[in-house]
């Protein structure tokens, strides 16, 4: 009897390990196998001959370059909004808090359409400054520069910093501060000696983030950069969707793989180094009022930039799905502007009567069906490998935590990449399953159901367990009774990141979606890259509906996440 | 010579009133501890004087300048934080020579200076010592080396023995004590326990609630609490009610055990304090009580002993060689009235 727990956690890993197997390392393996494949200079030749390519090398070092770049233009917003968060208490901070995080969970292609609907062509500065210096043709270019790929960027990625820097900041002891300054440091010497040097590993770490994510940025620069403007994983789908070489696609998915793999490698050491044995102080004390009205002054500045960062494209989205603004076709003047619903209605009719056309209204009807089905996998898998975790922290399950990670450090466009090389012959062809798109969504979503899950699970005592079989319940009892309800809420959580996830999932269902059933983000990318007033309002028509669905979600998420539990 | 002065200090924070109007003064020289309760605003004190916190109302003069306009760095003045804050990135040289640097010593000199200060605090041999990896003990004397190394010229103290054992507190009390006289540092020292404060300070500056409720000698606070608050704090229990009224041309203190001349203003109800330290053994001179012995607690070197006159329970210390009847039996002791009385008006 003494090896059945084992037993147990074994039977727990059978499914999750199985899954990841089949639908993670299988197709993975396949890429390699074909970018090390078919080449006469041996196994590396077609790293060779990809890398002494011109365009390659060129598409590699605009992939750093510009990651590197927002990189930095994040880290400049984002420093002086953690310290305000971290040191003040102010009126409506938790308001701006929760602000700031609505772009990160909003999905790439909502990203780009609230761009395009603040800044672009047909955006409301563009239409604005035309109405006012009555100008024929948009004066500000935006879309398919550099700059709108960067400020994409920042927006998204600035509540890392903002989070990770901010949080370690708001704990760090200002005693440590005020020691500096009786020693004689002034405020410079304080920041540069003592402050900066113990804030490095969150910056450190908070940037390394942000670049891994604007490394495998995807949807923003598809979508704002334009054609002249490709990263790797741009350069993939190219390949893959447009010119079907596969083997240049697999040798670029290799190299990015390495260099995502290196780099979240590099991150969970910095992490662990986070944990430095720090005085960490509670909040309560590391924060203070703002008493000057210059310090009041300066802070407000601030809320308002972060403010108007973190809302105006979304508002923007929002409010310019329901306004018609433009001429139509062949008329100078707008006949009936103001308020309409016409993008809406819109949705459900087939204008073209083109084959491929699906109505949107089926692509959201197709994408609540595969986010359904998602969450009911994502759970079913992620559910015993938590619970495995949970369980002990045993040699075995220490090796497998960071295995589970990997599809988190792995791009989607490679992963639907694999799919593509891996599932479309026997033993396994599921080209024309409908599974085929939630397993990849399962695959993306695992890593947070499993994190998500596994805290709340490991947070049950094991006196509550041992009470309850005190009092005669057996392990099934055990489960059923005591531990599920209070897993309930992780699981909701659980439930609506896989949801969530899904509904959103713009890089790998750009590779495998099957043209006739479209996803809500695949239907707005069509819309965006079509021409047109009507097409572009309902892009920002169905962008604004994921972008509700989403929010909504992600705020359930935030009032279900049991309080604090993992901060500080 | 007075250095530093302080003029009615105010701050608070939001609603709560930290410093309610704060003064006093320390020479030079001289160790003063400020003792009172947790949350009297004594740390917010230290933190107005090194320039951390301003002020709302009220001055910091040192020599008789008004320090308002000059910032932490420049005042000169050491802190040492409660826990220390000692910087974790740096390794114990690191922390002692960081004033030293700011300063801009030179590099020998530096070195020097922290290995000087590193020995002055009995640590000769940890310059090279991660400082998360100290124990409290250790930690506490680099704390104290960091503020020393500048040679500030007032050294403040934020509860610097507060996290320690009692062992241990008791150990570093008395080499605080010497370091600090050795070097003829002008020294203030926060503390609540009231044993540090004796023992360390010099002179004593009682606080309640952002006000100063006493200032003086160790022994006079002790022997004279000026009120009933401080009394209460220094722990002292024996508070009878009282009655105070004119016989003869005298006033006479009366209560529920006995009369006692009393001098001073007070008229009506009253609060006495009969500290028991005064109260000696036997039928001796002055006032009598006679009483039964309840309970004894040993306590090394003394006897706390429990006593109930009239019904009410009294407490009295006596040194441990005396013999004390068996409890239970009755037990008599006297008391010089002047010498051991103080009379409050009456609280609540």
């Amino acid at each position: 009897m003494k090896f059945t727990p084992r037993w147990r956690t074994a039977i727990l890993w059978v499914l999750p390990l199985a899954f990841l197997a089949l639908f993670y390392f299988y197709p993975l393996g396949n890429v390699l196998a074909i970018s090390f494949g078919r080449n006469e200079m041996g196994a590396a030749g077609a790293f060779l001959e990809a890398l002494t390519s011109a365009s390659v090398r060129g598409v590699v070092g605009f992939t750093f370059w510009q990651a590197a770049l927002s990189t930095l233009l994040t880290l400049a917003v984002g420093l002086p909004g953690a310290y305000l968060l971290a040191r003040f208490e102010f009126r409506g901070k938790s308001l701006l808090r929760a602000l700031t995080g609505i772009p990160f969970v909003m999905p790439t292609l909502v990203v780009a359409a609230a761009f395009n609907a603040l800044l672009g062509p047909r955006g409301w500065v563009n239409l604005g400054l035309m109405a006012l210096f009555d100008l024929s043709s948009p004066p500000l270019e935006f879309t398919n520069t550099f700059g709108a790929i960067l400020v994409a960027h920042v927006f998204y990625n600035t509540t890392i910093v903002l989070r990770m820097v901010g949080d370690f900041w708001s704990h760090l002891d200002p005693r440590l501060e005020g020691a500096a300054r009786t020693l004689g440091a002034n405020r410079w010497d304080t920041l540069r000696r003592v402050t900066l040097p113990l804030l490095l590993p969150a910056i450190a770490a908070a940037a390394l983030l942000v670049f891994i994510f604007d490394f495998t940025s995807f949807g923003v620069i598809l979508v704002l950069g334009g054609p002249q403007f490709a990263t790797m994983e741009v350069e993939i789908y190219y390949q893959t969707v447009s010119l079907f070489n596969l083997p240049l696609a697999a040798v670029l998915s290799v190299i990015q793989l390495a260099c995502t793999l290196g780099m979240t490698a590099i991150y969970t050491r910095l992490t662990a180094r986070l944990s430095k044995p720090l005085t960490l102080r509670p909040q309560k004390v590391t924060q203070r009022r703002l008493y000057s009205w210059r310090s009041k002054l300066l802070a407000g500045a601030l809320i308002a930039a972060l403010l108007l960062l973190f809302t105006a494209p979304l508002a923007a989205l929002a409010a310019r799905s329901v306004t018609r603004l433009e001429p139509d076709r062949g008329q100078r003047t707008v006949e009936e502007g103001g308020l309409t619903l016409d993008f809406y209605r819109e949705l459900s009719v087939n204008r073209r009567s083109s084959l491929f056309f699906a109505p949107p209204t089926m692509a959201i009807a197709t994408s609540l069906g595969y986010a359904g089905a998602t969450v009911l996998l994502a759970l079913a898998l992620g559910l015993p490998a938590a619970w495995a975790l949970a369980r002990n922290r045993n040699a075995f399950n220490r090796l497998i935590d960071p295995i589970l990670m990997l599809p988190l450090g792995t791009s989607a466009v490679t992963l639907g990449l694999g799919f593509i090389v891996a599932l479309d012959s026997p033993p396994l062809d599921l080209r024309a399953s409908p599974l085929l798109i939630p397993l990849a969504h399962t695959l993306v979503a695992f890593p947070f159901v499993v994190r998500s899950l596994t805290p709340a699970l490991q947070s049950i005592q094991p006196r509550l367990r041992q009470a309850a079989a005190v009092l005669g319940a057996s392990p099934g009892q055990v489960i059923r009774r005591v531990e599920l309800p209070l897993v309930g809420r992780a699981l909701l959580v659980a439930a609506t990141f896989a949801f969530t996830i899904s509904l959103g999932e713009f890089g790998a269902t750009a590779l495998i979606a099957r043209p006739e059933y479209p996803t809500i983000p695949i239907a707005i990318y069509r819309f965006l890259s079509q021409p047109g007033g009507l097409n572009f309002g309902q892009a920002l028509a169905l962008s604004t509906i994921l972008m509700v669905v989403t929010g909504a979600g992600m705020l359930a998420i935030e009032r279900l996440r049991i309080a604090e539990v993992g901060e500080f | 010579m007075t250095v530093l002065k302080l003029e009615n200090l105010h701050k608070s924070f939001g609603e709560t009133q930290a410093l309610a109007g704060v003064s006093f003064e320390v020479g030079k020289g001289e160790i003063v501890a400020v003792l009172g309760p947790s949350g009297c605003g004594k740390s917010t004190l230290l933190a107005v004087i090194a320039g951390l916190e301003t002020p709302e109302a009220g001055r910091v003069l040192w020599d008789g300048e008004d320090l308002a306009s000059v910032p932490p760095h420049k005042r000169g003045f050491g802190l040492m934080f409660q826990d220390y804050a000692l910087f974790p990135h740096m390794d114990v040289a690191a922390n002692v020579a960081f004033g030293l640097e700011m300063a801009g010593m030179g590099d020998t000199a530096v070195a020097r200076r922290v290995k000087a200060v590193l020995e002055l605090v009995g640590l000769p041999d940890f310059a090279g010592r991660d400082v998360n990896n100290l124990s409290g003990g250790e930690q506490q004397r680099v704390a104290l080396a960091r503020s020393l190394a500048p040679e500030p010229r007032l050294l403040m103290l934020d509860e610097p023995l507060g996290s320690l054992d009692r062992t241990l507190r008791e150990r570093l009390l008395l080499e605080l004590k010497a370091i600090l006289k050795r070097a003829r540092q002008t020294t203030l020292y926060v503390t609540h326990d009231q044993e540090e404060a004796f023992a360390l300070a010099d002179r004593v500056v009682v606080m309640r609630a952002g006000t100063v409720a006493q200032v003086g000698t160790p022994q006079a606070i002790y022997r004279q609490p000026a009120s009933l608050f401080v009394a209460r704090f220094l722990g002292f229990t024996n508070l009878l009610p009282g009655v105070v009224r004119q016989k003869g041309g005298r006033a006479m203190v009366e209560t529920a055990i006995g009369a006692w001349p009393v001098e001073g203003e007070l008229q009506g109800e009253v609060t006495v304090l009969l500290r028991p330290d005064a109260v000696r053994l036997g039928a001796g001179s002055g006032a009598k009580l006679t009483g039964t012995l309840t309970a004894v607690t040993f306590r090394g070197n003394s006897s706390q002993a429990k006593v109930e006159v009239g019904g009410v329970e009294l407490q009295f210390e006596f040194l441990a060689n005396q013999r004390l009847p068996e409890v239970g039996e009755n037990i008599q002791v006297s008391f010089d009235p002047q010498e051991a009385l103080r009379i409050y008006p009456r609280e609540d």
